[in-house]
């Protein structure tokens, strides 16, 4: 614009000028001509007036013939001198004699005259006083003479056109030359004021490029209240408000981005065509791209998944979204692909992004690494499984345990009966042995669902270990080497000594039965410090504190990986049938769970396995024990409470082998009805703790309320550690595990009615 | 074309103009032209012709003219007055240079009142010698005005059969002065005839036509009885040499005339006068001769004595019949 016009303008003076110049040359032309025949005609009346007055002097000599010649030379110099000039921009004056010989001027015509051969010719057919003709130079030349007659002279002009209009030649370039300027400046001025007055909107363009490039910044200077600087302030204003909006923009894009970036989960966002607009850094982290990698490409892409068992490719969500139009959601067991080639298990859905008429915009996908959930879901469900078992295998060992006290029982109260038949007698062992190996058994069991009573007195770990070690000395083949490195500076928990034995023969006869061959299993200890983080983490229940961590080491056959997600259940072995009963493992499960710990295991085929057990640390000293061997006899009346009739059976006959006086009750409230009528006479009651119609525990209560001083013994299959623990407080006199032996019941029964401190020490080694 | 091809020839002109010196504010030069005869004598206007000629393109000069008439008035009196005349304007109007003409000028102006002065004189017209005016002096210095009487005789020389020159004039004391003034300044030996009357001398005249080769005519002033007509019918007939003279106004009378010049004793005595303005003194400048000729030619008696002029003499020279 500000140059287009001073151009518009400058070619309009252009043609102008063109105009004027061709009109003036017209006009100039016939002024010209007319002016150039007056002026020549005049010179050439002055020259042949001289040529005339020389003329008459040559008369006046009265020698014409004499002088006639001299006075004609003399002529022609003087028209030479006056009037030949060496400047070849003039006329050129010339003269013709009568034979229309060239006298003037006196040099050859080819060389520097205007004077062409043929012209005397012309000018003697020629009617008027002038002519023009054209030099071989295209140059063309006006011609006009005079006749002096009296010596048949021709005296006349060449006149170039160039001399000719040389005014004219000279006023075009004139003009050319003033209006060319005028226009020239009227251009700039043009310029200048377009530019002037266009300053305005030339800014108005120049910011509005810079806001299309995004900086809204620049201001118009705004002069004048013309339309111009309307605008100019409008355009302002409009500027002003558009960088509200796009800073209230920027801001809500700058909210959208802080909350999609704040969101656990991860997301992306796709355009109509499927291309990526945005990821936050969760969806980065897991697909390995960064939004600037990955924007502008397809989102099958960057979001690869395939199906975790199949391992074939998903199809593609997009193209899902675009034909559903509605909300989709992965298949399970759906694997993401990162870029580096690391694997997620993730959950998806993905949803349409729909404008108001339900034209789709994009879709927007959100997704999220369960990778640990999954873990965790599945050690929940091994850790049901587990708990599930274990009651199962309570309940089953329980009652088995009830019917191994009636066999044993009855076993013991038979042998007096048999005599002296050494083959009854061989029998009956083998009845006891079997029996009592099956009790073993149930012990297991009991151990691994937790039920299996324990003693809770502080406990050295690594006592418990040697004393597991001692009985393998004996026991394993002499091809497996066992080392220790027992470095915690504190091995002391509270547990039972027993059972924490077990553990470590249970583990190791497990690792030498790993090494048919031989080899190495290596024992080391340490002391830990596992914090609420580590304790969450575990399937066990764990409190934050200081462990011992037990860990024994084989570098036997290794377990395969499906086989040691099962390893802890009980009844699963990978060992041929009879070679172990598969609770081994699991009674090690449920004994540390008692204690509070935990274990755990890692092995790989062919390198070897590794438990760790670990073990909640106490501060308190071991209470020494004694070990009590025989019956102890003694009399008064004992209730034997006792829904299980052989355990009723065996008991009133062990008691009353010792010398006890026996009532019986068959569950708790007909043994609470027994204890109110007879309470001054009973001076003990053998109590079950589990029973139909009244458990133990409320019969013992109640019978406190007859006799705040009744003296019971609690006896059950499993009980927990806590329960005995209040029921002692309340004033239990002690507890016996079953299924009992005669001795051992003797010596509870004894001390429970006649030696305080001696039924506290027994106490703590049931419990 | 490019604007400032435009502009700067006006911004050239603007600074010419601007920057040009203003003229000097220098006071008038004043030269002072002392004509002894009077304004329409042809002489002295001739002069002054030949001074204005010079002075014209000299604008800080002033000329002014003072005429003493005394060739209409030629008592000694009047001479004497006429000088006081002159000498008056001259204290008045105080004059840088004086140019004087002719021998009256010198005689009763520069004589009595300037000679050895501080104010510089230029004399012209003065004849033959100026010696008895004690010219040239450390003021004075000028141009003395002589016959051409060698250009004359170098013409006639080239149409004349031998060497024998004569003088023929009226018989009067200027007369054998101007002829002893020839022989002597030209170093000739005329065969000088001094007549009285017309028939006198047309009788000298056929004569010399045979005792001469060539012919000296003077002026006719003290030849009583002179008639023009005859007289020049007499020399169409009579003439057989070739004849010369030195007055215009007697030209008809001869072959050739070769006539003194006053323009150039006016531009000589303009141009001294500029010299010695410049700062020259006059005792530098030496008094010189007139050499310019004004020429006549009688073609009619050309015609008669057979005689072809170079077409160069006849361009220069008037046709006494013109």
């Amino acid at each position: 614009m500000q140059v287009r016009l001073p151009l518009l303008i400058a070619l309009a003076f252009a043609i102008t000028t063109l105009l004027v110049v061709l009109i003036v040359e017209q006009k100039m032309a016939a002024v010209i001509n007319q002016s150039q025949n007056l002026e020549y005609s005049e010179k050439l009346q002055t020259i042949v007036r001289a040529v005339r007055n020389n003329f008459d002097r040559l008369q006046k000599t009265k020698m014409v013939a004499t002088y006639e010649d001299d006075f004609q030379l003399l002529t022609l110099r003087q028209l030479s001198e006056t009037y030949e000039r060496a400047d070849e921009k003039t006329a050129q004056l010339f003269i013709l004699d009568a034979q229309g010989h060239l006298l003037l001027p006196a040099i050859l015509p080819a060389t520097n005259s205007l004077f062409p051969p043929q012209l005397a010719n012309q000018l003697r057919q020629s009617e008027t006083n002038s002519l023009t003709f054209t030099l071989g130079t295209q140059e063309q030349v006006w011609c006009t003479y005079r006749d002096f007659a009296p010596w048949g002279w021709t005296i006349g002009y060449l006149v170039p056109h160039t001399i000719r209009y040389h005014l004219l030649y000279e006023l075009n370039r004139t003009l050319v030359a003033v209006i060319g300027g005028i226009t020239l400046t009227i251009v700039i001025l043009l310029l200048w004021l377009v530019r002037r007055q266009l300053k305005p909107i030339l800014q108005l363009t120049e910011i509005s490029a810079e806001m299309a490039e995004g900086n809204l910044d620049r201001r118009i200077q705004v002069k004048g209240d013309d339309e111009i600087g309307l605008l100019a302030n409008h355009f302002n204003r409009m500027q002003t408000t558009m960088a509200k909006t796009i800073a209230s923009l920027r801001l809500s894009e700058e909210k959208l981005r802080t909350t999609l970036d704040s969101i656990g989960d991860a997301v992306i966002a796709t355009n109509e065509q499927g291309l990526i607009s945005r990821m936050n850094p969760v969806a980065e982290k897991l697909t390995g791209w960064t939004i600037q990698e990955a924007r502008g490409i397809p989102l099958q892409e960057v979001f690869s998944i395939i199906h975790a068992k199949t391992r074939e490719p998903l199809a593609d969500q997009f193209q899902q979204i675009l034909d559903s139009r509605q909300a989709i959601t992965l298949e399970d067991d759906t694997i993401l692909l990162a870029k580096n080639g690391t694997e997620y298990l993730v959950a998806d859905s993905a949803a349409p992004i729909l404008h108001a008429d339900n034209r789709l915009s994009g879709m927007v996908l959100v997704f999220r690494d369960i990778t640990e959930e999954r873990a965790l879901q599945e050690q929940l469900l091994q850790s049901r499984k587990m708990e599930t078992i274990g009651q199962l295998a309570g309940g089953v060992a329980h009652d088995f345990n009830n019917m191994l006290g009636g066999i044993l029982g009855a076993a013991e109260l038979i042998r007096p009966l048999l005599g002296s038949d050494p083959a009854a007698h061989r029998f009956l062992a083998m009845i006891i042995e079997s029996g009592e190996r099956a009790a073993d058994l149930t012990a297991k069991l009991l151990a691994f669902a937790r039920k299996q009573p324990i003693m809770s007195t502080p406990v050295d770990v690594h006592l418990a270990l040697r004393n597991a070690l001692a009985l393998l000395e004996s026991t394993l083949d002499r091809r497996i080497r066992i080392t220790t490195e027992l470095a915690a500076h504190n091995s002391m928990v509270v547990g039972d000594l027993g059972q924490l034995q077990n553990i470590f023969l249970n583990l190791a006869i497990n690792a030498a039965q790993a090494m048919p061959a031989g080899g190495d299993i290596i024992i080391s200890s340490q002391v830990r410090q596992l914090d609420d983080t580590e304790c969450q983490g575990s399937v066990f229940q764990l409190q934050p504190g200081r462990f011992i961590d037990i860990e024994l080491r084989d570098n036997g056959c290794g377990i395969a990986q499906d086989n040691l997600e099962r390893i802890f259940e009980p009844f699963f072995t990978t060992k041929q049938h009879g070679a172990g009963t598969g609770l081994g493992l699991a009674a090690v499960f449920g004994t540390v769970q008692v204690h509070h710990g935990a274990v755990s295991v890692s092995s790989e085929v062919g390198v070897g396995t590794t438990f760790h057990v670990l073990l909640p640390l106490s501060e308190i000293e071991p209470i020494t024990t004694r070990t009590v061997q025989e019956a102890t006899h003694g009399s008064g009346l004992i209730l034997v409470i006792d829904d299980e009739d052989v355990i009723r059976a065996t008991a009133t006959a062990i008691l009353q082998n010792l010398g006890y006086d026996v009532m019986l009750a068959e569950n708790g409230r007909h043994g609470l009805e027994l204890f109110r009528q007879h309470w001054k006479e009973i001076d003990l009651v053998l109590l079950d703790m589990v029973m139909p119609e009244m458990n133990g525990r409320d019969c013992f209560f109640k019978m406190k309320e007859i006799s705040a001083d009744v003296r019971v013994v609690l006896s059950s299959g499993f009980a927990k550690h806590t329960e005995l623990a209040n029921l002692r407080t309340a004033g239990l006199a002690g507890f016996i595990r079953k299924p009992y032996r005669s001795t051992e019941l003797s010596r509870i029964v004894s001390a429970a009615l006649h030696d305080k401190s001696q039924a506290d020490c027994l106490w703590a080694e049931s419990t | 074309m490019r604007l400032h091809q435009l502009w700067f020839p006006w911004l050239f002109a603007l600074l010419s103009v601007a920057l040009h010196p203003l003229p000097a504010s220098a006071t008038q030069t004043k030269i002072l032209y002392v004509d002894s005869y009077h304004h329409d004598y042809p002489w002295s206007a001739g002069i002054a012709r030949g001074i204005e000629s010079v002075l014209q393109n000299h604008e800080n000069i002033q000329l002014k003219i003072i005429h003493m008439d005394t060739k209409r008035q030629n008592s000694e009196q009047f001479k004497i007055a006429a000088a006081r005349q002159a000498k008056a304007l001259i204290d008045s109007w105080q004059p840088q240079v004086v140019i004087a003409s002719d021998d009256n000028a010198a005689k009763y102006l520069i004589v009595p009142y300037f000679l050895g002065g501080s104010l510089p004189f230029v004399f012209c017209g003065v004849n033959w010698n100026a010696d008895e005016y004690g010219f040239p002096a450390p003021n004075v210095t000028g141009m003395i005005e002589i016959q051409l009487i060698d250009q004359i005789l170098a013409l006639l020389r080239r149409y004349a059969a031998g060497n024998r020159i004569a003088f023929i004039k009226g018989d009067d004391l200027s007369a054998r002065k101007e002829a002893a003034f020839f022989e002597q300044h030209f170093k000739l030996n005329l065969d000088q005839r001094f007549v009285k009357d017309f028939s006198a001398w047309k009788k000298q005249y056929l004569a010399l036509q045979q005792e001469s080769d060539m012919i000296l005519i003077g002026n006719h002033i003290s030849i009583t009885g002179w008639n023009d007509e005859e007289a020049y019918r007499f020399i169409l007939q009579e003439t057989r040499v070739p004849t010369g003279n030195w007055d215009d106004w007697m030209a008809k009378f001869s072959l050739v005339t070769f006539a003194n010049n006053p323009e150039e004793q006016g531009e000589w005595a303009a141009q001294t006068a500029l010299r010695i303005l410049a700062g020259t003194p006059p005792a530098d400048i030496p008094i010189v001769t007139n050499h310019k000729a004004r020429i006549f030619l009688n073609m009619e008696l050309a015609r008669k004595l057979g005689i072809k002029f170079p077409i160069e003499l006849i361009e220069r020279a008037t046709f006494t019949s013109e």
